[in-house]
């Protein structure tokens, strides 16, 4: 047992020895010049820490991003970019995050700051385009666009986005445009095709939308909202039937399609099929219980019922839900007044007027002195 | 036991039988008193004598104010306050004997003669249950009234039937007219109240109303100033007065009412007709003598005095309205004046000559449109200058005053038309002003509904046309917002660099002097066999300094002419933190004897195979031997192979022999001479280090080159 102990004390002893002769050497055995010489190695030595560090950080990011943890991944960037300023990778990742989080500022901060690094990268210019759109400021979205397809002219996407950018701007011949440009490059690009149609629609060419609606259809059969703008248009063209028969098809498609339920729902009122409507009406609720605009249809049930107390409560959700929803506003200023609240009623009128409503307006000038 | 039985049920049986003759004999006198007459007669309450004699007097007293109210009827006198009277000893009287059909019948009376229509009904009824027979048969007529005015108009219509059954035939002559006219209202207010006007609101103005009478409001074209009489009790008194008050509205709000200052300050004397649409000019009216027509005008911030209108229009009959027209010529009036009456209060309208002078046209008739045999009470024209609306009993008015629209066309009014209900009630809507909107209109009605009392102002407000309300659909336009497919390709990962460099410094040595060497060093990756770094030690110093990445295993060969070379093999621990190691190298000269440890030969274990990451140390140890070669050409050497004592004696033996022939044989393959060359195995027998530890069986295990000849 002792020679035990004895034996494993003078391993030890060893193994410490051994490592003495091969580590750091004191400070005074070095020349001045050596000094130097290791202090350049450690600033090199602690860059190159702080790059393994960045790096690491960069890679979690992209894991976090994967898992859609966005908030994460933007803290993981942010440290990635903290520790390595120029790190474009990182920069262009957080601002894909900060696109996910709808921080469009800070997507298109870091996009610009990619694109100063590297005005080729085509990608950045993208994804800051989609960023300006979102913000509304389409101007810059189609200058980014066009600086894609400048380098890269067959670059279908730009030309698709762009002509989205143009349809947002009511700018619809311009948006057929682009969207042409899309479908020549990319014929089977069954979204385009929707938007096309889209700008037909907004044209009243309601046969080519229709066309094109079915173009849309034939190549992605599984999409419902194919066949709902496909129903709407219908509808445009004074045909309730066709409208209901692809409202149906695009709830057949998603059954948790609740826009197409509230859609079919104000056909039915239309037609004054009351109970139809309220059925679907109740359904669209059912799916999503903060929909504005089944809430607003429903209460135009009820104060077609003369239920206006009811009407009320519903035209209140919708603009508790909503509350940019002018017509919700105009209806519930018809129910306030059918209850003797001229006050709340000139309100929501108003209210209603600011959000783009020209009834609205009148009821304001009549009735609200 | 069956007979004991027996008798007991038949007990049971009679039991029950008394139990409810009994019931009934104390049932049946109730029912029979709550349903019979029971005379004020001292016999009647034998028990409460003192009590009778306080009723009595109580039924006395107010039989007195009863009489004396049913005279003043019938002079056409105020008879309100009588009867009023006499309604409060008739209830003392009715608390003591609440069955006597006749003091129900003239409390039902008095109730409905001073203003307490609908709640005369339960007494009125009650008379006729406890001595229909003896009661006065108007009673089915003011219970006709009374229910009428409670909205229960085919009950009213059938005792206003049953009344002209049951009216002795001298009094009902005089009034069969009036009766077929409350009937024929009955018939009208079922139809206005069964089909409502659509889509206006009515309701009593709180903050002006009184429980006295409040009437007659007055509002300029634009809404923005209103008058009105209020009859109230003024400054403390006890009695109220009639007065003029005012209110201006102000963003959408009226402004509390306030009494209007002089010349209308005293108590009684004036009362607002109309309001002109300007705001400038009124109307009014004052009492005394004979309700007359005034006009007063807005100097300033001062009301005129009231100017007395001239005879041509103030008659010595009762003026009681007037009204502005908006051309300003004409004035149109009430008045009860004989010349051209058609019966009661008629409208009339008369044409200004010069105004400085106050002259005016004489009064006519408005015409035989818009009067009626009844009373035609209250005037206003809208400020289209083509509407009037007035408030008459007679045309198709559902009860009491109604108030009517005619308009001028083609110089005639129009059929006066019934504003309808709930504008109208079968009570009085006394007065009407409409703003020039045509969204609010203001009216005197002493209804049922709401109100605080007397007659009371009511806001009726027209919400014009039906608005629709509004449907909404959703698309999804685009694609992007319908189905967002936005890019989230992401730059991929990055490979981690874990750079970390340690300073490798040292100094090459002469073994045996001590003296610095001048030295070509190599440093080799010995994972990746590439040499990663050639430099020479200082001369003067032997110095030398290198900078390597650490957590790697580097070989590092030190060679100078006329020393064997020397060879190493370390391993540079990862670190977190800077890191400097020394190293110092002793070159042995070229002697007999002298042997170098070749430290950078690598077998795989247990195997005599060379590794790849030999050859560098191979090629130098050929160089080496070539280099004594030329100086020495009988030179010999020993290349031996040494292991640890681990496994078996003649395994190590055969391991270390065969070691040894692979390198010599890589040599000779090499270009250097077989006769140069000696292989040799010593197993484990010349151990350099410890075998206990694994480092030291690593340094055990090893090729040795030794100059074992010249």
């Amino acid at each position: 047992m002792i020679r035990k102990i004895f034996l494993f004390s003078a391993i030890l002893l060893l193994s410490f020895i051994f490592r003495i002769q091969a580590q750091t050497v004191s400070d005074s055995t070095l020349t001045p010049e050596e000094k130097r010489y290791r202090d350049s190695i450690a600033a090199v030595n602690e860059q190159s820490k702080r790059l393994q560090l960045s790096q690491e950080a960069y890679n979690t990011g992209i894991q976090n991003f994967e898992k859609k943890s966005y908030t994460q991944a933007i803290l993981n960037f942010d440290k990635a970019i903290e520790l390595n300023s120029s790190f474009d990778k990182a920069l262009y990742n957080r601002g894909m995050a900060r696109f996910s989080t709808a921080d469009f500022p800070g997507c298109i901060a870091d996009m610009s700051q990619v694109l100063k690094i590297d005005k080729n990268n085509n990608a950045a210019l993208l994804k800051r385009a989609e960023a300006y759109t979102q913000l509304g400021e389409y101007q810059k979205a189609t200058d980014d666009y066009q600086a894609v397809t400048a380098k890269d002219p067959n670059n279908y996407k730009a030309f698709y986005y762009m002509g989205e950018v143009f349809f947002l701007q009511g700018q619809y011949e311009e948006a057929l445009k682009q969207l042409n440009k899309a479908i020549l490059l990319k014929p089977d690009f069954s979204r385009a095709y929707n938007d096309r149609a889209s700008c037909y629609r907004k044209l009243e060419k309601f046969t080519d939308a229709v066309m094109d609606m079915q173009k849309a259809i034939q190549l992605e059969p599984g999409q419902a909202f194919y066949y709902n703008n496909l129903g709407s248009i219908r509808r445009k063209m004074n045909d309730p039937e066709g409208a209901i028969v692809n409202y149906t098809k695009a709830i057949e498609k998603d059954p948790a399609y609740f826009l197409a339920y509230n859609n079919r729902g104000s056909v039915y009122l239309e037609q004054k099929k009351t109970d139809l409507a309220l059925a679907d009406f109740n359904k669209a609720l059912e799916i999503n219980p903060k929909y504005a605009l089944a809430y607003n249809n429903r209460g135009i049930i009820y104060y077609q019922k003369g239920d206006i107390d009811k009407a009320l409560a519903d035209f209140d959700k919708a603009v508790l839900y909503n509350k940019d929803y002018g017509l919700a506003y105009l209806n519930r200023g018809i129910a306030r007044e059918m209850k003797k609240d001229a006050e709340g009623a000139c309100t929501d009128w108003r209210k209603a007027e600011e959000l783009g409503v020209k009834t609205a307006g009148k009821y304001v000038s009549v009735d609200c002195e | 036991m069956f007979l004991s039985i027996v008798n007991n049920l038949l007990s049971i049986r009679k039991m029950k039988l008394i139990l409810t003759i009994a019931v009934w004999l104390l049932i049946f006198p109730t029912l029979f008193l709550q349903g019979q007459n029971v005379e004020f007669k001292s016999s009647q309450f034998k028990d409460q004598k003192d009590a009778f004699k306080m009723a009595e007097a109580s039924l006395e007293s107010g039989n007195a104010f009863f009489k004396e109210g049913l005279k003043a009827l019938e002079e056409g006198k105020d008879a309100t306050p009588l009867f009023f009277k006499a309604l409060e000893p008739y209830r003392k009287a009715n608390e003591f004997n609440p069955n006597n059909g006749e003091l129900n019948y003239k409390i039902g009376k008095c109730m409905f003669l001073t203003g307490e229509g609908t709640n005369a009904i339960p007494f009125l009824e009650k008379a006729l249950k406890l001595d229909e027979k003896n009661i006065e048969p108007d009673v089915y007529f003011l219970l006709g009234k009374a229910l009428k005015l409670d909205y229960k108009f085919d009950e009213a219509k059938a005792k206003f039937t049953l009344y002209k059954t049951k009216e002795r035939e001298r009094v009902l002559s005089k009034i069969t007219e009036e009766v077929e006219k409350e009937i024929r209202q009955c018939d009208l207010a079922k139809n206005f109240v069964a089909k409502p006007v659509d889509r206006i609101w009515v309701e009593d103005v709180k903050d002006w109303n009184t429980e006295y009478d409040d009437f007659n409001p007055s509002i300029s074209a634009d809404e923005s100033m209103m008058v009105f009489n209020s009859r109230r009790p003024l400054n403390g008194s006890k009695d109220p007065y009639t007065c003029i008050w005012s209110t201006n509205r102000e963003k959408g709000k009226w402004s509390p009412v306030k009494l209007m200052g002089p010349p209308f300050e005293k108590a009684g004397e004036y009362e607002i007709f109309n309001l002109s649409f300007d705001g400038q000019s009124m109307y009014v009216g004052k009492a005394s003598p004979s309700e007359d027509i005034f006009l007063t005008v807005l100097e300033g911030n001062n009301w005129s005095i009231p100017m007395h209108l001239p005879d041509k229009i103030n008659s010595e009959a009762q003026e009681t309205g007037a009204c502005f027209s908006t051309d300003g010529i004409k004035i149109y009036y009430i008045t009860d004046q004989v010349y051209g009456n058609k019966g009661g209060k008629d409208i009339y309208f008369s044409g200004v000559m010069d105004r400085k002078l106050n002259l005016w046209g004489q009064g006519q008739t408005i015409g035989s449109e818009i009067n009626t045999t009844l009373n035609d009470g209250f005037i206003y024209m809208h400020p289209d200058g083509k509407t009037i609306y007035f408030s008459s009993q007679g045309h198709n008015s559902m009860g009491g005053y109604d108030i009517f629209r005619s308009v001028r066309l083609a110089g005639r009014w129009s059929e006066p038309e019934n504003l309808g209900y709930p504008i109208n009630t079968p009570y009085d809507e006394t007065s009407f002003v409409l703003s020039a909107s045509g969204k609010r209109a203001y009216i005197t009605s002493n209804r049922k509904e709401g109100g605080k009392g007397g007659m009371d102002i009511y806001r009726v407000t027209y919400l014009g046309p039906v608005k629709q309300p509004v449907s909404d659909f959703e698309d999804q336009l685009l694609a992007d917002i319908a189905s967002p497919q936005h890019e989230e390709k992401l730059e991929g990962t990055v490979t981690v660099e874990t750079k970390n460099l340690t300073i490798l410094k040292g100094r090459v040595l002469d073994d045996f002097t001590g003296q610095p060497v001048k030295a070509d060093i190599e440093i080799v990756d010995n994972v990746k066999n590439t040499v990663i770094a050639t430099f020479t030690s200082n001369s003067s110093t032997g110095k030398f300094l290198v900078s390597l990445p650490a957590g790697f295993n580097y070989g590092i060969a030190v060679k100078a002419k006329d020393y064997l070379f020397h060879s190493e093999n370390f391993n540079l621990p990862e670190t977190s933190a800077y890191q400097l190691v020394e190293k110092e190298i002793r070159l042995k000269g070229v002697c007999l004897g002298c042997k170098i440890i070749l430290r950078n030969i690598f077998f795989d274990t247990g195997k005599f195979t060379l590794r790849p990451e030999s050859s560098n140390e191979l090629i130098r140890l050929g160089d080496l031997i070539r280099d004594i070669a030329r100086v020495k050409p009988g030179i010999k050497i020993e290349i031996s192979g040494h292991t640890d004592n681990v496994g078996s004696e003649s395994s190590n033996q055969l391991l270390s022999e065969n070691r040894a022939k692979a390198v010599v044989k890589y040599l000779v393959d090499h270009g250097i001479g077989q006769e140069k060359l000696v292989s040799k195995g010593y197993g484990s027998t010349q151990p350099v280090s410890s075998n206990t530890t694994p480092d030291g069986r690593q340094e055990n295990r090893r090729t040795e080159f030794k100059i074992i000849g010249e």
